[in-house]
């Protein structure tokens, strides 16, 4: 089973090093890493060059969903039977990668969700925050009938069946809650596993509460116009 | 409707000049032929009235407006509309294909280093 774990990064080289450490760590040479680099200003590609980590360095800033998308590109063109996705601000807990990949693995799942909303345990973010997750989970499950806990969950396992799709396409911001309804359209099998989460270590969130209207209106019409369409696009 | 004969010439002379300044330019191959294409229809269509202004008034008659000036303004409105949301589609266009690319140098800037570090290793091991 060859696993590559994809972590965004954007202005993360404080946090970079020590989420590093903790993978290795937990999942020493189970594991390939690969960072993506979103055209950072600050130190992240000195650090991913200090730590030895094997980082994509993009050209241009391309927001989280074209980053995540190249991981998705590099796992597809490098034959990965299962990809994670973990964001690279340290929200992310590495020890639950396995518990992540175990539905895959067992082939049980096309899509593992890692959800903070399953037992409620530990960062749970705002309350704001909570009441629109609600809102995106109570949305999709009125369009599609599935009961998706942490849709804008960004920590997730896929097998390669996803990872072909999602290298093809995958939405450009916003992308968890989206490309969930796409895949539900496509009638992969989507599954959440209960995990914890930190706050982040450091710096800030990209999504802001003058853009959280936008994140709102921007992912329901995406959701929306997603049942729209038909199975086979 | 009646325009006046120097109106008449000034737009029509107008709409030939601009027909010609774009087609020069498509000739210098300085502006491509698929966005220039919706210019070229709406130039064609203001020769045509501005040497036959009466379709305004027909045209007024026909979507119910009394001023035949106003059906003017209105349709040159749609006009700009339509020109606008042309561009938008090419932005969008434009934005996948360069998202495509950057993520393509990325991973191609990858691949290189890798290949770099590799020949390098080779390279000590033959010394």
């Amino acid at each position: 089973m060859r696993i590559l774990v994809i972590v965004p990064a954007y202005n993360e080289g404080k946090n970079l090093g020590p989420l590093v450490q903790s993978i290795r760590n937990f999942h020493a040479g189970q594991l390939d890493l690969l960072v993506i680099n979103d055209c950072s200003t600050d130190d992240t590609r000195e650090v991913c060059c200090a730590c030895g980590i094997e980082a994509v360095h993009l050209p241009c800033n391309l927001g989280i969903g074209g980053a995540v998308q190249t991981g998705y590109k590099y796992a597809y063109e490098n034959h990965y039977d299962i990809a994670i996705q973990l964001d690279g601000d340290g929200q992310h807990k590495p020890e639950y990668i396995a518990e992540l990949t175990k539905p895959i693995v067992n082939g049980q799942a096309d899509l593992v969700i890692g959800s903070r909303f399953i037992n409620y345990e530990g960062y749970t973010s705002t309350w704001l925050r909570r009441v629109g997750i609600k809102y995106l989970s109570l949305l999709i499950k009125l369009l599609t009938g599935a009961s998706i806990t942490d849709p804008t969950s960004g920590f997730r396992a896929c097998n390669s069946k996803v990872i072909s799709l999602f290298a093809r396409r995958y939405p450009v911001d916003y992308p968890e809650p989206e490309s969930i309804v796409y895949l539900l359209r496509k009638g992969h099998r989507v599954m959440e596993v209960p995990v914890v989460m930190q706050e982040r270590q450091s710096g800030r969130s990209s999504i802001t509460s003058q853009k959280s209207v936008y994140y709102m209106v921007k992912v329901t019409m995406a959701i929306l116009i997603d049942r729209l369409r038909k199975p086979a696009i | 409707m009646t325009l006046s004969l120097e109106l008449q010439t000034i737009l029509t002379t107008g709409s030939i000049l601009s027909g010609i300044i774009i087609v020069n330019l498509i000739k210098k191959y300085r502006l491509e032929l698929r966005y220039s294409l919706l210019w070229l229809a709406l130039i064609f269509v203001t020769i045509v009235v501005s040497i036959f202004p009466q379709i305004f008034v027909y045209l007024a008659k026909f979507m119910g407006i009394e001023v035949p000036a106003n059906a003017v303004f209105l349709l040159v409105s749609f006009g700009s509309f339509a020109l606008i949301f042309s561009l938008t589609l090419a932005v969008s266009n434009l934005t996948v294909k360069s998202k495509e690319l950057t993520q393509e140098i990325g991973l191609l800037k990858l691949r290189l280093q890798k290949l770099e570090e590799q020949l390098n290793r080779e390279d000590q091991q033959n010394d």
